[in-house]
């Protein structure tokens, strides 16, 4: 790059930016252009009652084709009455009265009625209600900051205000009250810090002028009291709760207003956090306008208090010269993921050729690479379906039941640490006789969640020897088969859900009675449940009670209260069960699930495609959880089949499935495949030979030495899990320098090229030519022919080098360190 | 554009006509007080972020100025950068122009240093404030924080002063030009003297010494960055022990104030500090959850007690082999000095911080937000227990009569109690709040 071109890189980003104001200043030109058919304004009626409230308006106007805009900055909002101030569409109420608001625009009229109350008396600011939300809104009680479990710089607050007691000790009683100064309030720490007047390393949080400052200053002035006051909030509302908006109007003010026990509702707008589930598409800030980046879905994590609302927010642009393809659809799955591609203005790649599908379709299906033998049928098949029958042909092959068992032996967490030797076995064995036998997947669960009596006898019930509390009971079956990673609500209310800790005790409640008894015999678990037995929530001291997500707290009638649990969660009042199982399947061959992380449902973490969710669950059961079923859905259609090349109409999208995207090899692939290749496969400790890396029972069957780094540590190195976390998160796919390393000079590598009975030694001594070795050596390690540069290109090194068996060594190197080897693509 | 420039240009030259064009820009006057309150507390020595330091002149110079060229001085770019990501302070608000252009006049001008050690502390060099009165009447209550007495009179923290009570609760003194809040109050043994820590939270620490028989403007002793929460006289008089917020406790000559010792050791701020009657030992509570006792001649730390897990608020000698902490935990603990073993947990209630304790002749007293404890010494029997107050009680002291045990409380809201071991005599109360 010279440097004129390098000044231009720089020059870009500015001028866009120019463009960007040039074209947002005259917004009001801009939507002139929209022809609108009506204007309306939400709340129409409201009732202000005291004078720290306001009301926040939006105003939305229907475009002729029926796209909805936002005009609550841009429409002209008037009042003749004394008794409110508006701007921004912001209403401030001043005096008692009733005031009616004409809203105007292009020539159409909206009309709104406020009504304000008790602004004669005085109201003071709320502890609870202002001051608390204040400081998370403002970001001072969040994660990072001091409401992280240690505070920081010795000031500690609970989690948004999850712990009012807490917040009263630091912010009015602890070191003789440093905090706040009642005597002069505005020199007070607790505003000097955040409006930067004396330095802060948090940063400036606001300024003298901002109602949160206002709200901070006016409680300290009051006198800083702590009592708890008046009706308690029972909820929050945010309008609209959903919302397409076209670039360039990009812009959506929202509202929120909560509901309190006496009946009345405030406005809360001012006093909301704000934050995007993807930061990337768009931000919000403090005042709850939304402002769009680029195209893509996000929710908005609304919270006040203790609640938690999601709007979605959809952003898409007219791009230049974009035209729909009309691509073909080979099923449902590529209708739903082409009518949200279409939406947003991606195109789909085209299909992947057949060279690259045999090697995706072995790598996903079977974990493995396909021989040449299996490579040459499919080739010289050239029937229509030929692509189909060979998804049909892998799904029933023992190598399919072996690789899912694994998958699932990592979520189970089926370890020698967790549970003994001989039971890694037979559970490992029980999973591929699920899978082989394509057990229905709600009854997979049952069996697992409910196995009672002998763990020798039933093999599922080592189940409750890996989560080997209660706690860790709860919390796997909620990750597994709930999808959520719902540990953080057992110290605290979950920082972006609306999971709370009552939650996670009503959970825990259905697993409480399980009893794991020791029998005479060695490694065996008696599972039984008692007939009583209570959680006490440590903080309320009470009895939880058995409570579910969508039905609330529950009547148990059956003994054991782990059948009411699995009952409510394969019922299909609860399609969030087969939504996990569905996504995860996705993911697995996708390379990244419809909800990203697959593991992480959650109202704040939306899918990418909400319609290809909802079919694909309905699809899975319907079909009565057919796992192979969905699987084979999912495999035929061309989103799974597309290229990984990406091009200009698709190389921003990471996230709606336009092109495949590649990844690299899981650790145990990676190691089958490296013996694959070259002849040599890896042998393992404990089990058969010719037991595959994508078949280990468990990753610790070989004892540890630490002293001998190299044999199983490979596995480590690439991300095998542990298996001491249900999470998937476990399965690293960071990319390391250990990694780099142990492909370049590692033992495993090593011994496997310098082998002398390895493929290439062998052909070599059966005379076969060395552009011939290199031909087999590709297609057994890209699942391709050589092209005949490249052929050309390693004869003339072999020529060079005059040592053939050297140099054939170094070419095999080269090509397992190629990325078209490493990664699936 | 044009209009914000314009407007910029003229606040500039508003701000210019402001700073008088003749007279030299003070380092110690005018740079010193912007460093230490804009740039210190985080570049400092408790955080130096990027490993950039301001806190002397020597780090400031360092940090790049070039004396006479502010083109030449990264620093001064870091005020004025329009980079939003450079700009110094990080995440805010540019500096005043009137600020910058005092940085602007002091580089252009050379750079002087006009203070004495260039090494030396930037609170060190500013010069001695007045500090403002206290109100006439106090507008709201005031948690006291410090209190004292020598026997007839009741020295208590105010706002900006230290107030004198007489027993029967009469205000009969303000001793003002003082520190924000006081955080300790100590007798100089011939009960002249008046030896005080005190400060503005997050701003400014200090300790004064006040004459009571003069009358005149108190010294400054020691300044900090923070508040300094205790300073203590020898049992002779000749030495000042002061509790610094960085961690050190410093020992000074108490009619040169200048530092013989330093004892560094703790992690965090050193809250509270006690003298053994040796006149050697000295204990420490400190923020870091510990507390330890120093060998103040040798200067090295003899014993480190952790059994603490929150901030330790209080420590005091019971006698020769103990001493006793409370904490923010909700303990008090006993424990042995050689070896640093706890002997006994006195009191323990979670989530009630205990937050003061004061040992007199015969027994010790412990407050907080728990109920008020006395125990006797020796024996460490329960002798009387104050239910009554629903706020909490923030510091205690005791009535110096030199045979009774007669202990002093001061609460959130500014209540004086005088307690006396003797449950036939009435305690009384007062409320030492000027009003």
């Amino acid at each position: 790059m010279n440097w004129i071109d390098h000044l231009l890189c720089y020059l870009k980003e500015p001028i866009a930016i120019v463009l960007l104001l040039l074209t947002v200043m005259p917004s009001v030109t801009r939507a002139d252009e929209d022809r609108l058919q009506s204007i309306s304004v939400t709340p129409e009626q409201f009732t202000i009652i005291g004078k720290r409230e306001r009301l926040q308006l939006v105003i939305t106007g229907t475009a002729i084709e029926g796209r909805l805009i936002d005009l609550t900055r841009i429409a002209s909002v008037n009042t003749d009455s004394d008794h409110i101030v508006i701007e921004n569409g912001v209403i401030t109420p001043k005096s008692n009265g009733v005031s009616k608001i004409q809203i105007e625009y292009q020539g159409h009229v909206a009309n709104a009625t406020v009504t304000t109350r008790s602004m004669d008396q005085p109201q003071a600011v709320s502890f609870d209600y202002h001051a608390l939300p204040v400081l998370a809104q403002s970001g001072c009680s969040g994660g990072s900051c001091h409401g992280s479990p240690h505070g920081k710089a010795g000031f500690r607050l609970s989690l948004f205000g999850s712990d009012r007691e807490l917040d009263r000790i630091s912010l009015t009683r602890e070191l003789f009250s440093r905090r706040v100064n009642l005597i002069e309030p505005q020199k007070s720490l607790l505003l000097k810090k955040p409006a930067m007047q004396i330095a802060h390393q948090g940063g400036k949080r606001f300024g003298t002028e901002d109602l949160q400052y206002e709200l901070l200053r006016d409680w300290i002035a009051e006198g800083g009291k702590t009592i708890h006051e008046g009706p308690g909030c029972v909820g929050i509302e945010v309008f609209p709760p959903i919302r397409l908006l076209k670039f360039p109007q990009t812009n959506q003010q929202l509202s929120v207003i909560a509901s309190f026990q006496d009946g009345t509702r405030r406005d809360v707008t001012h006093l909301a956090k704000y934050e995007a589930s993807d930061p990337k598409v768009m931000e919000v800030d403090q005042t709850g306008m939304v402002r769009g980046i680029t195209r893509g879905e996000s929710a908005v994590i609304v919270r006040y208090l203790n609640f938690i609302e999601t709007p979605m927010v959809t952003l898409v642009r007219d791009i230049d010269g974009f035209q729909w393809n009309d691509p073909p659809v080979a099923n449902q799955v590529d209708q739903l993921v082409y009518d949200k591609l279409k939406s947003l203005q991606f195109l789909p790649a085209p299909q992947c050729e057949d060279t690259t599908f045999i090697r995706r379709i072995y790598l996903d299906v079977l974990g493995i690479l396909p021989t040449q033998e299996e490579q040459k049928i499919f080739h010289e098949d050239s029937a229509d379906d030929k692509r189909d029958r060979l998804i049909d042909e892998l799904l029933e092959r023992e190598e399919y039941d072996k690789f899912w068992a694994q998958k699932w032996g990592d979520l189970l967490r089926v370890s020698t640490k967790l549970i003994s030797a001989p039971d890694v076995y037979k559970f490992n064995r029980w999973l591929q006789r699920c899978i082989a036998e394509n057990k229905p997947y709600d009854q997979f669960a049952r069996e697992i969640l409910l196995a009672t009596g002998s763990t020798r006898l039933n093999p599922a019930g080592n189940f409750y020897r890996s989560a080997g509390d209660t706690n860790d009971a709860m919390e796997t079956t909620a990750q597994v088969f709930l999808g959520t990673r719902i540990q953080c609500a057992k110290c605290h209310n979950h920082p972006f859900e609306r999971w709370t800790q009552d939650n996670y005790y009503g959970l825990t409640a259905f697993f409480n009675r399980l009893q794991r008894s020791k029998t005479q015999r060695e490694n065996e678990i008696l599972l039984w449940s008692a007939s009583e037995g209570e959680v006490q929530h440590p903080v309320t001291n009470t009895v939880a009670v058995p409570w579910v997500p969508s039905d609330g707290e529950i009547e148990v009638a059956q003994l054991d209260r782990r059948e009411a649990l699995v009952e409510w969660m394969t019922s299909a009042s609860n399609p969030l069960f087969a939504k996990i199982e569905v996504n995860r399947i996705w993911a697995q061959v996708m390379g990244r699930g419809v909800v990203e992380p697959f593991d992480d449902f959650r109202d704040s973490n939306p899918p990418a495609n909400s319609p290809l969710l909802e079919y694909l669950a309905s699809e899975f059961i319907q079909s009565g959880y057919d796992r192979k079923r969905l699987l084979r859905l999912i495999l035929r259609s061309n989103t799974y089949q597309t290229s990984s090349n990406s091009t200009r109409w698709n190389e921003a999208d990471t996230k709606y499935f336009s092109h495949y995207s590649p990844r690299m090899l899981t650790a145990e692939q990676l190691v089958d495949a490296l013996g694959f290749v070259t002849g040599k496969p890896k042998q393992f400790f404990g089990v058969p030979v010719g037991t595959k890396a994508t078949w280990l029972p468990a990753p610790d069957l070989q004892p540890h030495d630490r002293g001998k780094i190299g044999n199983i540590e490979f596995l480590k190195v690439f991300g095998q899990p542990e298996r001491q976390s249900a999470c998937e998160c476990e399965r690293s796919d960071d990319i390391s320098l250990g990694q780099a390393l142990e492909m370049l000079n590692g033992k495993l590598v090593t011994e496997m090229i310098f082998d002398e009975s390895n493929h290439i030694h062998r052909a070599l001594k059966d005379n076969v030519e060395p552009s011939q070795i290199i031909r087999d050596f590709y297609v057994r390690a890209f699942s391709r022919e050589p092209t005949e540069s490249e052929v050309k290109f390693h004869s003339q090194y072999i020529g060079n080098h005059g040592n053939a068996s050297e140099a054939l060594e170094d070419i095999c190197w080269a090509v397992l360190n190629h990325n078209e080897f490493l990664f699936q693509h | 554009m044009l209009i914000r420039s314009s407007s910029f240009l003229l606040s500039l030259l508003l701000v210019i006509g402001a700073i008088c064009a003749d007279e030299p820009v003070s380092f110690t006057k005018q740079i010193a007080p912007i460093l230490k309150a804009k740039c210190v507390p985080c570049h400092g020595p408790k955080l130096a972020e990027s490993d950039y330091r301001v806190d002397t002149f020597n780090f400031l110079m360092a940090s790049g100025i070039s004396a006479g060229e502010t083109d030449e001085s990264d620093f001064f770019d870091r005020l004025i950068t329009t980079d939003q990501d450079v700009r110094m302070p990080a995440e805010s608000d540019q500096l005043p122009m009137r600020e910058i252009e005092m940085f602007r006049k002091w580089i252009q001008e050379g750079a002087a240093f006009d203070g004495g050690s260039k090494d030396a502390s930037l609170e060190q060099l500013l010069p001695r404030m007045k500090h403002p009165d206290p109100p006439e009447a106090y507008p709201s209550s005031l948690p006291i924080s410090a209190i004292a007495s020598d026997g007839k009179q009741v020295f208590v923290s105010g706002y900006h002063e230290i107030t004198a009570w007489s027993l029967d609760g009469k205000l009969v003194r303000r001793i003002t030009d003082q520190g924000q809040r006081t955080y300790s109050i100590d007798l100089h043994p011939n009960r002249a003297r008046i030896l005080s820590a005190s400060g503005t939270p997050g701003e400014l620490g200090e300790v004064r010494l006040f004459d009571l028989e003069s009358g005149k403007p108190p010294t400054v002793v020691q300044k900090a960055g923070e508040v300094i929460m205790d300073a203590r006289y020898s049992p002779d008089g000749k030495k000042i022990a002061i509790a610094m917020p960085d961690g050190s406790i410093r020992i000074l000559n108490s009619d040169s104030f200048e530092e013989q010792t330093r004892l560094v050791g703790h992690s965090d701020a050193v809250v509270a500090i006690d003298w053994h009657r040796d006149g050697v030992r000295l204990a420490t509570a400190s923020r870091d959850a510990s507390a330890k006792v120093f060998d103040t001649n040798k200067g090295q730390s003899i014993a480190t007690f952790t059994g603490h897990n929150e901030c330790v608020n209080g420590v005091k000698f019971l006698d020769d082999q103990q001493l006793i902490s409370v904490s923010d935990d909700g303990t008090a603990q006993r424990w042995k000095i050689d070896g640093g073993r706890r002997e006994q947990v006195v009191l323990s209630q979670a989530r009630t911080p205990v937050l003061s304790v004061s040992v007199s002749e015969n027994s010790f007293l412990l407050c907080g937000a728990i109920p008020t404890h006395q125990y006797k010494l020796g024996s460490n029997q329960l002798l009387q227990r104050d239910d009554a107050p629903d706020e909490w009680v923030t510091t205690s002291g005791i009535l110096l009569a030199d045979s009774e045990d007669i202990f002093l409380t001061g609460t959130q809201t500014g209540l004086i109690r005088i307690w006396f071991s003797d449950k036939e005599k009435e305690a009384s109360e007062f409320r030492a709040i000027p009003r």
